[in-house]
This record gives structure tokens, sequence and C-alpha cells, in this order.
């Protein structure tokens, strides 16, 4: 297992990047039928979180959970998460809030905290475990084009591999899971 | 806002824990809450409070005056 010195953190985050970061994850949220939180201000500080966890970790985890600096580890709360869409069914709000719901955005609703629904460390070890032993059975097993889904917002596709970005939501390829 | 609030306060940056130390504060936050929640506040050591909820934390002050 390796951990990046944490110490070793020189730059700061700067606002321009800030707001870049801002402008860009608005745009794609929209696009793919998701809304950032209309509360810009807080919006821009999780954003500072997300930018900082990048250059901290080499990858954008959830600023609102603790990130063991092993992406293979983080997978699921890599920014957009795994559980962002089916937390914002269920409350409006991804954890961290950073995604809420059109409700929220019109005003109908609000935001508040809402429970941690990541299984704990060893819960999720022994899913990750089951899905490795699942993928490897039916490598051995299926001769037809394997059916990849994106963890994050459901896009199937079939073939050999997972497209490098989700063309919907543009999550990188190793938050695909193999569906079939 | 505890500063505002005229509370005494201490905290931890969990993340920017390393090691054992991390591995120490997360299991003190477990067996606060049963669960890995950012902030996770105990007030008076004795109740635990989930998330940044403003108004209930305020609220828990106002009613110890």
């Amino acid at each position: 297992m390796t951990r990046k010195n944490k110490q070793s953190e020189q730059k700061e985050i700067g606002q321009q990047d800030i707001d870049q970061t801002y402008n860009k994850l608005k745009q794609d949220a929209e696009e793919g039928g998701h809304y950032l939180n209309p509360d810009a201000d807080f919006t821009k500080a999780l954003i500072s979180g997300l930018l900082m966890n990048g250059q901290r970790y080499g990858y954008w985890a959830c600023p609102c959970r603790l990130a063991s600096g092993v992406r293979q580890e983080d997978l699921d709360i890599i920014c957009p998460c795994d559980y962002r869409d089916i937390d914002i069914n269920q409350f409006n709000a991804c954890f961290c809030g950073l995604y809420v719901s059109n409700d929220v955005v019109k005003g109908k609703e609000k935001t508040s905290p809402i429970p941690e629904r990541r299984p704990n460390f060893e819960e999720r070890k022994k899913r990750r475990e089951m899905k490795e032993m699942k993928e490897k059975k039916e490598q051995t097993t299926l001769p037809k084009l394997p059916i990849w889904r994106c963890t994050v917002c459901g896009y199937l596709c079939a073939r050999e591999e997972a497209p490098d970005i989700c063309p919907i939501c543009k999550v990188t390829k190793d938050r695909f899971e193999k569906f079939m | 806002m505890f500063k505002d609030l005229g509370v005494e306060y201490s905290y931890v940056d969990v993340d920017l824990l390393q090691g054992k130390d991390q591995e120490e504060a997360v299991a003190e936050i477990m067996k606060w809450s049963g669960t890995q929640s950012f902030p996770t506040i105990v007030l008076d050591n004795k109740k635990v409070m989930l998330g940044f909820k403003e108004n209930d934390i305020r609220d828990y002050c106002d009613k110890k005056k």
C-alpha cells in the first residue's frame, strides 16, 4: 500500500483554478442532466477541496470523505461518486452537497447533511474481492462480448473493453464494471 | 462558529493525519457514531452530531445557557 506524503503539499489552490473548474463542472452537469449546488460559495469551497485532493492523492476523492490514498480502494468515492444519483433521488443532494436535485435548484427543496451510504472498509474489501472473482470466472466462460456498466451514470456498452472515458458522464475507465 | 458562540472546542483534521494517528482517530469516530462521516462533532462528551447542522448546534448551545 502506498501513501503519498501529505506533508509535501506545496501549491495553494488558486481562485482562477476554482472558477474554471466550477464553470466546467456546471456545464458538464447540465449537459448530463445533473445540477451543481446553486450556492456558488459553498460549491466552490467543495471544488477547492476536490482540487486539493487531486494534488494530494492524484485523483478527485470526495472532499467530505476520508480517502485512503490508494486509487483502487477509493474508486467509489472519486467525484462524481458511485452514490451520487441514489443520494440525490433519496435526499435531494449527494453526500457532500456538490450535486443536488432539480427541486433544490428550483427552490422547492432544501439540502441538509445526509447519512453516509458508503459501506465500511471490510464490507468494501469483501465486495471488491467478490467482484474480481466473478469477473475472472466470467472471463473463462463467456465467449460473447461483455457488457460494461458505468457505475456512476448507468451507461451500458457491449465491447471488448470499457471506454477510456464514459461518453455520458465523463468518468474514467476504471469506474466501469462488467454488467453481463 | 464555536468561537462566536463562546464555546470551548478542539478539533482534528483527520485527513491530514498519517498512519497510526489516522487509524486511531478513525477508531475514535467509529466508537462515537458507528460510521465515518465528516464532520463528526461530539458535544459535551456525550452527544454526537454528524454533518455541519448549524441550526442544531446553535439550538443545543442556546438550551445550555
